[in-house]
C-alpha cells in the first residue's frame, strides 16, 4: 500500500457520452389480412413486435394434424399476460392429442379448431392480422395456421393484481367496504352486482391511439338522457392522444373547463357510490388501470355530500351534514376573517377578546398576513410530506410538524398561538371536507380570500366571494350548469342539494338531468305502513 | 339564453333591495315625515299600476323584449335613438352611484383607504361578471338573495327594543299634498324596467307577468317595513339627519355576544347588494349597445364603459356634488322608464291591432 501511494498513477479520463437528434422513425407497419402462406403471418408477426429484441413475447411454432393432413400452426402470447398454464392446457395440449378426435367430414377446419378444439368461451375469428395482435398486447393469444385465411383471438388474460380492498380516501364506519380496483372487468362487476339489473349498460370503448385503453361507459338503458351519453361518446372518441392511461387523465381530457379551479366530475373509487348515481341518470366511465371511476355530470352540490349520508339514520345525518357545512365555512373563510377582523375592523371585536389577541402578539415581528401565511404553508407541506412519507416515518413527521415546529415557533415568538389554532381550525375543517377534488380547490381559495382580506379586509373578502361564486355559477358539466339545481332553479332534485331528506322522500331524479324518467321510487316507498297484517 | 323565472326575480329584487340599503327611503322620510310609510305605500301602489298598465301593453305587442318591440314600432332608426338614450342614463347613473357606493363604503370600512382604492374593487367586480356568462350573476342573485334578506330581517328584528310605535304620530306627517306629491318615490322601482330586457329568454310572456308579481311583492315590503322600522327606531326630525337608515338601524342595535358591534351584518348584506346592483347594472347596459346597436358582442363595449364610468365618477368631489346629480338622473329614468316603454309597447300593440284587424 505504501508503494503505490508513491508509485505514479496516470489520470483516469473521466467517462463522456453525448446523445444525438434522429428524425422520426416511421414505425407504421401497414395493416393487412391474414395470408394463407403461414410464413407471411409469422414474418410480420415478428416485424409488428420486434422479436425477439421484445423479451416478453412468446412465439411457440407447432403442427397440427386433422383428416390426415398435416398443417404448420404458431401461436404468439405475451408472457405475464396470460396464463402459461392455460396455454399448455388448453391449448397446445388440445391441438397435440387432436389426432385422436374423429373430426367431422363437413366441417372446415377453421370450424373444427373453433367448435371442436378450442374450449375457451372468448374466442374471435378474424381476418384482421393487425387486430388479432394488437389483443397480444392485453393478454389474449394469437393462433394462426398455415392454409387459412383466418386467425383466431383466444381469450387467455391471466396477470397479477391488486384484491378488492376497502376504500382510501372515501372511508365509511357504516356501508360497504369495497373499493374499485384496477382490473375493468373486476370494476363493472362490481357495479352490476350493486345494481343487478339487465338495463346496466356498459359500453366498451377505447382510449390513446397507441396505448388503446380500454374504457367502460356505464349507464342506465331508459333513465340516461340519450343527448348526454350521445356527448360523452363524442368526446371520447373525439379525443387525438397517444397514451392515456388513468381515469384522471381521461377527467383532464374530456371537462368543460380544465383551467378551473372547480372540478367538473366526480371522482369516486367506491362501486356502491357510483352505482346509487347510475340510479340518478348520471353517466360513469370506468377506465382499466385506474381504481377510480368518473361521474358525470356534476354539480356544485355534489361535491358536499359523503358516501355515507344515506347510510346513516336521518337524524344523524342531519347532524353530520350541519357540520360539515360549518366545516365547509371553516376551511374557506377562518384565517381570511380572521386577518381582516384583527386588521382592519378591531372595533367589531368584543373588548374582552380584543385584548388577549393584541397581548399574544405583541412580541411577534412580522405582521398577521406574514405570519398566516408561513403557517399555511407549513401546514400545506406537513399534508404533502405525509402523503409521501414511509409508514415507519409517519408518526415522527406528525411529532415534528405538530410539537417541535408548532411549539417551537411559538416559543421562538415568530407566530402566536391564536394564529396556530386559526390555521388548525381550518386545517381540520378542510379534512372534513368528503371529495378530494373540492378540498383542492378550497386549499386553492383559501389563499386567494387570504390575501384579499389582506388587501381590504371584509370589502377584500366579499370581494373575492362574490368574484369566485360567478366563476363556479358560470360553470357547465357536459351541458349542465354547474349550480343547478339552485340557478337555474330545477323542479326536482333542489331539496336533495341544499338539505338531507330522508331515504323514503327521495322519489324523483334530479331535473338538471333531464332523465327519461323522471321517478326514481314510488311517492309511499314504505307501503307496509299502510297495509294490514292480513294482506 | 334561457332565463329561469326566479333567477330573474331574484336578480330584480336585489337590485331594488340595494337602493333600500342604502339611502334611497330617506326621500319618504325628506318629503312626509313620520308618515314616511304613508307615502311608501301611496308610491308602491302607483308602482303596481304602472306596472300592470305596461304589462298589458307588452302582452298585446309582438315582440319579446322592449328592443324588438321599439324596432317594431319605430323602425331600426328609432331603436338606435332608444338605445342612445338609454345608454346615456345608465351611464351617467353608474358613474354617479359608483362614486357614492366609494365614498360611503371608505367611510364605513377602510377610512384610511383613497377612494379610488374602494372603486377598484366594485369595478373589478363589474368587468368580471361583464366578461362572464351571465348565468353566473344570476346564479349568485339566488345563492346570496335568502342570505342578503336573511340579514336584513336580523337587523330589524334586533333593533327592536329600540322600536317606539309612538314615533309614526301625528299619522299625516307633513301633510297630504306632501304623500301624494311625492310621488318621486316610485323611482325606487325603477330597476323593474329591466324584466322587459330578460322577458326575451322567458318561455312565454306570462312569466313576465308572475316575475313582475314576484319582485314587486317581496320589494314593496321590504320597502314598506325598512321605513316603518326606521321611523319607529328613530324620531322624525332627527330621522332625516341620518345619511343611510339602515346602517343607522344597525347601529343600534346592543348584541355584544361575539361581534361587538352589529353593523358587521349591515356591511356584509349591504356590500353584496353593491356588488350585485352595479354588476347587474351594468351588464344591463352592455345589453342596451349590444341590442341598440345590432351588435353580435356585448363584451366589445366593456373597456370603454368601465373607462367613462369611472371618469364620470372622478368628475365629482364628494358625495355632497353627486347626490343632486343623482337625483336629477333618477328623475329622468323615471320618466323615461314609464314613457319609453308606454310608447314602444303602444304603438306596438295598435300596429298588431290593425295586422290584426286587415287579417
Amino acid at each position: 500500500m505504501i508503494k503505490n501511494f508513491f508509485r505514479y498513477h496516470p489520470p483516469k479520463e473521466a467517462y463522456h457520452t453525448d446523445i444525438s437528434s434522429y428524425p422520426k422513425e416511421n414505425l407504421i407497419i401497414p395493416p393487412q389480412k391474414v395470408e394463407k402462406d403461414i410464413e407471411k403471418n409469422l414474418s410480420y408477426a415478428k416485424e409488428l413486435f420486434s422479436y425477439p429484441d421484445n423479451g416478453d413475447i412468446i412465439i411457440r411454432e407447432f403442427t397440427i394434424s386433422v383428416k390426415d393432413k398435416t398443417y404448420k400452426a404458431f401461436i404468439l402470447f405475451c408472457d405475464g399476460l396470460t396464463s402459461s398454464d392455460s396455454i399448455n392446457k388448453s391449448l397446445l395440449a388440445p391441438f397435440m392429442y387432436m389426432r385422436n378426435v374423429p373430426p367431422d367430414e363437413t366441417a372446415t377446419l377453421t370450424d373444427i379448431i373453433k367448435h371442436q378444439i378450442l374450449p375457451q368461451n372468448q374466442v374471435t375469428v378474424t381476418d384482421d392480422i393487425t387486430q388479432i395482435l394488437e389483443g397480444v398486447n392485453f393478454g389474449m393469444c394469437a393462433l394462426f395456421v398455415d392454409s387459412l385465411k383466418n386467425g383466431f383471438s383466444i381469450d387467455l388474460k391471466s396477470w397479477e393484481h391488486r384484491g378488492i380492498q376497502p376504500p382510501q380516501n372515501e372511508t365509511v364506519i357504516l356501508g360497504p367496504h369495497e373499493a374499485f380496483n384496477e382490473i375493468l372487468r373486476t370494476n363493472t362487476g362490481l357495479i352490476r352486482k350493486t345494481l343487478n339489473t339487465s338495463r346496466l349498460i356498459m359500453e366498451n370503448m377505447t382510449i390513446g391511439k397507441t396505448s388503446k385503453t380500454p374504457v367502460s361507459i356505464a349507464y342506465i338503458k331508459g333513465v340516461v338522457n340519450p343527448d348526454l351519453l350521445k356527448e360523452v361518446k363524442k368526446r371520447i372518441s373525439g379525443l387525438d392522444a397517444e397514451y392515456l392511461f388513468t381515469a384522471m387523465e381521461l377527467q383532464q381530457m374530456i371537462e368543460d373547463h380544465p383551467y378551473a379551479r372547480m372540478p367538473q366530475m366526480i371522482v369516486t373509487e367506491r362501486p356502491d357510490k357510483a352505482a346509487k348515481e347510475l340510479t340518478l341518470g348520471k353517466i360513469v366511465i370506468l377506465v382499466s388501470g385506474s381504481p377510480n371511476a368518473l361521474v358525470l355530470p356534476a354539480t356544485v352540490f355534489d361535491f358536499t355530500k359523503s358516501p355515507e349520508d344515506e347510510y346513516l339514520r336521518f337524524p344523524f345525518a342531519v347532524f353530520i351534514s350541519i357540520i360539515r357545512t360549518i366545516a365547509l365555512i371553516l376551511a374557506l373563510f377562518t384565517s381570511a376573517v380572521f386577518i381582516a377582523l384583527t386588521n382592519f375592523h378591531q372595533d367589531l371585536i368584543l373588548t374582552n377578546i380584543l385584548f388577549p389577541i393584541i397581548s399574544s402578539r405583541q412580541l411577534v415581528p412580522f405582521p398577521s398576513i406574514v405570519e398566516i401565511l408561513l403557517l399555511e404553508i407549513a401546514f400545506e407541506l406537513i399534508k404533502e410530506a405525509g402523503v409521501r412519507v414511509p409508514n415507519p416515518m409517519g408518526p415522527t413527521i406528525g411529532i415534528v410538524g405538530g410539537l417541535i415546529l408548532g411549539q417551537a415557533a411559538v416559543t421562538a415568538k415568530i407566530v402566536s398561538p391564536l394564529m396556530i389554532i386559526m390555521v388548525a381550525i381550518s386545517g381540520l375543517a378542510s379534512f372534513a371536507i368528503p371529495n378530494y377534488s373540492l378540498s383542492f380547490a378550497f386549499r386553492l381559495s383559501r389563499f386567494i380570500y387570504i390575501f384579499s382580506a389582506s388587501i381590504a379586509g371584509i370589502p377584500g373578502i366579499l370581494t373575492a366571494v362574490f368574484v369566485n361564486t360567478i366563476s363556479v355559477f358560470s360553470l357547465t358539466s357536459f351541458g349542465v350548469p354547474f349550480g343547478s339545481p339552485v340557478a337555474p332553479r330545477m323542479r326536482y332534485g333542489i331539496r336533495e342539494a341544499l338539505f338531507t331528506v330522508p331515504l323514503w322522500k327521495k322519489e324523483a331524479r334530479p331535473g338538471f338531468l333531464k332523465p327519461r324518467d323522471n321517478i326514481k321510487q314510488e311517492k309511499i316507498s314504505r307501503s307496509w305502513r299502510y297495509k294490514s297484517r292480513k294482506e | 339564453m334561457y332565463t329561469d323565472r326566479r333567477e330573474a326575480s331574484w336578480l330584480l329584487i336585489l337590485m331594488i333591495c340595494a337602493k333600500v340599503f342604502f339611502t334611497d327611503i330617506m326621500i319618504f322620510i325628506h318629503t312626509s315625515g313620520t308618515a314616511a310609510y304613508l307615502q311608501a305605500i301611496w308610491c308602491i301602489v302607483i308602482e303596481w299600476v304602472l306596472f300592470f298598465v305596461i304589462y298589458r301593453l307588452f302582452k298585446l305587442c309582438k315582440g319579446n323584449d322592449i328592443f324588438e318591440c321599439t324596432k317594431l314600432s319605430f323602425g331600426k332608426s328609432g331603436l338606435i335613438i332608444f338605445g342612445l338614450l338609454l345608454f346615456t342614463l345608465q351611464i351617467l347613473n353608474l358613474g354617479t352611484i359608483l362614486k357614492m357606493y366609494s365614498e360611503t363604503l371608505s367611510s364605513l370600512t377602510l377610512t384610511s383607504a383613497p377612494i379610488w382604492f374602494l372603486t377598484g374593487f366594485i369595478v373589478l367586480c363589474m368587468v368580471f361578471s361583464a366578461y362572464s356568462n351571465p348565468r353566473g350573476l344570476m346564479g349568485v342573485c339566488t345563492a346570496f338573495g335568502i342570505f342578503i334578506l336573511i340579514l336584513f330581517f336580523m337587523i330589524l328584528f334586533l333593533d327592536m327594543s329600540h322600536y317606539d310605535v309612538t314615533n309614526i304620530f301625528p299619522v299625516l306627517g307633513n301633510g297630504w299634498e306632501d304623500i301624494f306629491m311625492g310621488i318621486k318615490g316610485v323611482s325606487l322601482f325603477n330597476d323593474i324596467f329591466f324584466i322587459y330586457y330578460l322577458s326575451e329568454g322567458f318561455k312565454d310572456k306570462a312569466s313576465v307577468k308572475k316575475v313582475g308579481i314576484a319582485t314587486l311583492s317581496v320589494t314593496s315590503f321590504i320597502t314598506l317595513i325598512s321605513t316603518l322600522c326606521y321611523t319607529f327606531a328613530v324620531p322624525y326630525p332627527l330621522s332625516k339627519k341620518f345619511y343611510m337608515p339602515i346602517f343607522q338601524i344597525s347601529s343600534d342595535i346592543t348584541a355584544d355576544v361575539v361581534i361587538q358591534r352589529a353593523e358587521a351584518l349591515f356591511l356584509v348584506m349591504w356590500i353584496l347588494s353593491i356588488f350585485i346592483y352595479m354588476s347587474a347594472h351594468f351588464y344591463f347596459l352592455t345589453v342596451t349597445y349590444q341590442k341598440s346597436f345590432s351588435s353580435s358582442d356585448r363584451k366589445g363595449i366593456v373597456p370603454i364603459s368601465i373607462l367613462i364610468i369611472i371618469l364620470i365618477s372622478s368628475i365629482y368631489q364628494n358625495i355632497n356634488q353627486a347626490s343632486p346629480v343623482l337625483s336629477v338622473i333618477k328623475d329622468i329614468t323615471t320618466i323615461s322608464f314609464v314613457i319609453i316603454p308606454l310608447m314602444s309597447f303602444g304603438v306596438g300593440a295598435i300596429k298588431k291591432k290593425r295586422e290584426d284587424i286587415r287579417d
